[in-house]
């Protein structure tokens, strides 16, 4: 297995898609922080507030846990989908590897590179802020203080769950279809077809309810991406339409949920290739 | 399916036998019954025109599709889906060769030498090494030709060090120095003990390879054989001698015991004569009618491979004969090493050092 893994992460090691993804997400991001320090330094907002720190890592989180969720799904799309595309699996079966073992150890070469991808752009956003808050002169706090750091573990611990529940999710549709770009497509039509219905059916639920809600968590709020969303929430990141006008659901079971996706989407990607007959 | 193969008594000798192998695609049949036999240690010519099933019998043999039925046994094991091991000991490039064209040839052979049987280290060199492909190693597989990346595709196949090797269209993209270069290597690899069957449809090709042919059409194996037997069976001579003479030199080549195939009177080809004996007796054919007065005034021989896929496969008569038992020598051991390391490519194959 070590020999196995070992070729998969050189295989993401020395592909171009891993660094782009990154890239992506840290120019994004760096965009955003300077737009802050820009719109900060004219005194025409409360950008500096979110320079500060424990309140910075919440700001972070939408970048690395929101933006960064959707690129994990494309991500793992591609790399899920690739051996396919490109005939790999009909060699790898043919040396007689394990059809399951394979795809659950190139899961594992993934989740390793989502945590190094995730640590990296987690520090950028923390060098940005420090970037930012020096451009208009705002104190940022320690970064790495008693509750702070504190918050930052907490918040990558359970933003990385949900990152590895999305990037799953794209990795086993990859694997279904069998290509990579009909995974990244479906995976991303996904996401954003799931948070448009989401939305609009917070709203209906809102209308139905005078606008106070049931009081009761509904259920979509346990579909794959808002049950993500819902885990962020419950750490402190208000990104979660649902749970900010609905009752939220806990974070425990939340997370359980979000796990029991991950687990559904590894599944998936696992049987699919075992029972797979192999033309191409 | 993992019981072993029903009277396939010479079981040992060969190194796959399948009996009754059946695969549907919903309601298409592409194999119907195929019963294979394919000796150990020889080249093993598999041939068919395009879609008769060739394709998918080696996905079958590499567990790459479950047969909807019939057995198969590879190097004396019987088949079963669970046992991927039994791989471990194959060799295969099947369909078009595949990579990760991001990665160096070198990488990628790092990368297939990582699932499967543990291969020692070195062998991915070797693996270059043998397909001569030592000095383009680091180069990324996506600047390669496609002769490069067949070639890179049999090194890949040839990491296991395996005793029987699958080649899906093995010479497809080759230069003329790298056909031979192949033929070198493969014909090596047979003299050290190894199976190769060939999957083609380059005729001349295979006719220099394989000791063994089998020819499938429409998912039914319709001839298999040695490849001398099958050759003399369709073996022919013509000799064209005056239309008017053509009675005379019908009852002189009767002599000969062999059937005659006179052109028809009156057609573009009257005067022709096809005699159906081996190529090497057209002296004897020339010989018999010039002693009786007769000159031929041209002699066409003809035994090749392309006659006997062509009859066998087009609808045209079959050739004349029962089936064929199994060749000689099918019972005996792969013949021992005698020559050195093909020349062609460079050093020798993987694990095939003496």
């Amino acid at each position: 297995m070590i020999r196995l893994l070992s070729a998969e992460l050189l295989k993401l090691r020395r592909r171009w898609a891993t660094y782009i993804v990154l890239g992506v997400l840290i120019s994004l991001m760096a965009l955003v922080y300077l737009l802050v320090g820009a719109v900060g330094g004219a005194g025409r907002g409360n950008g500096a507030s979110v320079l500060r720190f424990p309140a910075a890592y919440t700001f972070i989180d939408q970048f690395v846990f929101g933006l960064g969720g959707l690129l994990a799904i494309a991500y793992a799309a591609a790399v899920g989908g690739a051996d396919w595309t490109w005939g790999i699996v009909r060699v790898v079966v043919a040396r007689g590897e394990s059809r399951s073992g394979y795809i659950l150890v190139k899961a594992l070469a993934l989740a390793i590179v989502l945590l190094i991808g995730v640590l990296i752009a987690y520090l950028v956003g923390i060098a940005l802020t420090f970037g930012a808050a020096a451009l208009i002169g705002v104190k940022t706090g320690n970064p790495f203080a008693g509750s702070a750091f504190d918050a930052l573990v907490r918040q990558i611990a359970y933003g990385y769950v949900v990152i590895l529940e999305r990037a799953a999710i794209g990795f086993g549709v990859a694997v279904l279809l069998k290509s990579q770009l009909a995974g990244i497509v479906s995976g991303i039509v996904l996401y954003i077809g799931e948070a448009i219905l989401t939305g609009l059916l917070v709203v209906l639920t809102l209308r139905a309810s005078d606008g106070l809600g049931t009081g009761e968590t509904q259920w979509f709020q346990f579909l794959p991406f808002s049950i993500g969303n819902s885990v962020l929430s419950g750490t402190g990141n208000p990104n979660d339409i649902a749970s900010a006008v609905l009752q939220p659901v806990p974070l425990g079971l939340a997370l359980a949920v979000t796990v029991g996706y991950l687990v559904a989407g590894l599944a998936v990607a696992a049987i699919s290739v075992e029972r797979a007959e192999i033309s191409s | 399916m993992t019981a072993g193969v029903p009277g396939a008594g010479h079981a040992e000798s060969m190194a796959i036998v399948t009996r009754g192998l059946t695969k549907r695609y919903g309601s298409r049949i592409a194999l119907s019954g195929l019963d294979l036999n394919v000796p150990r240690g020889q080249v093993y010519g598999f041939l068919g025109p395009n879609g008769s099933g060739k394709t998918t019998t080696l996905r079958l043999l590499v567990g790459l599709m479950r047969p909807n039925a019939g057995t198969i046994e590879v190097l004396g094991q019987p088949y079963s889906w669970r046992d991927r091991r039994r791989m471990f000991r194959i060799g295969s490039l099947i369909e078009a060769p595949s990579f990760y064209p991001y990665l160096s040839g070198r990488d990628n052979l790092a990368v297939f030498a990582a699932t499967g049987a543990p291969t020692p280290r070195g062998r991915v060199d070797e693996s270059l090494d043998a397909v001569g492909l030592t000095d383009r190693s680091g180069d990324k597989v996506k600047t390669y030709s496609l002769g490069m990346k067949q070639r890179l595709g049999i090194a890949s196949a040839l990491l296991s060090n395996p005793e029987l090797l699958l080649l899906d269209e093995p010479a497809n993209g080759l230069d003329p120095a790298g056909i031979v270069a192949m033929r070198e290597l493969l014909r090596y690899l047979t003299e050290t003990g190894r199976t190769v069957l060939i999957s083609s449809h380059i005729l001349p090709e295979v006719q220099q390879l394989a000791d063994v042919i089998g020819i499938i059409d429409r998912g039914r194996l319709v001839r298999e054989g040695p490849l001398d037997a099958l050759l003399s069976e369709t073996a022919r001579v013509r000799v064209w001698v005056p239309p008017a003479d053509v009675p005379r030199a019908l009852s002189i080549l009767a002599a000969m015991n062999a059937p005659l195939e006179p052109a028809p009177p009156g057609t573009p080809h009257a005067g022709w004569i096809t005699v159906r004996v081996p190529a090497d007796r057209s002296v004897e054919v020339n010989r018999l009618l010039a002693q009786n007065g007769i000159y031929a005034s041209a002699l066409d021989v003809s035994s090749d491979l392309e006659s006997v896929f062509l009859s066998l496969t087009m609808g045209a008569p079959a050739a004349t004969g029962q089936p064929l038992g199994p060749p000689p020598g099918w019972g005996e051991a792969p013949p021992t090493p005698t020559t050195g390391p093909p020349p062609g490519w460079g050093g020798p194959p993987p694990g095939t050092n003496p």
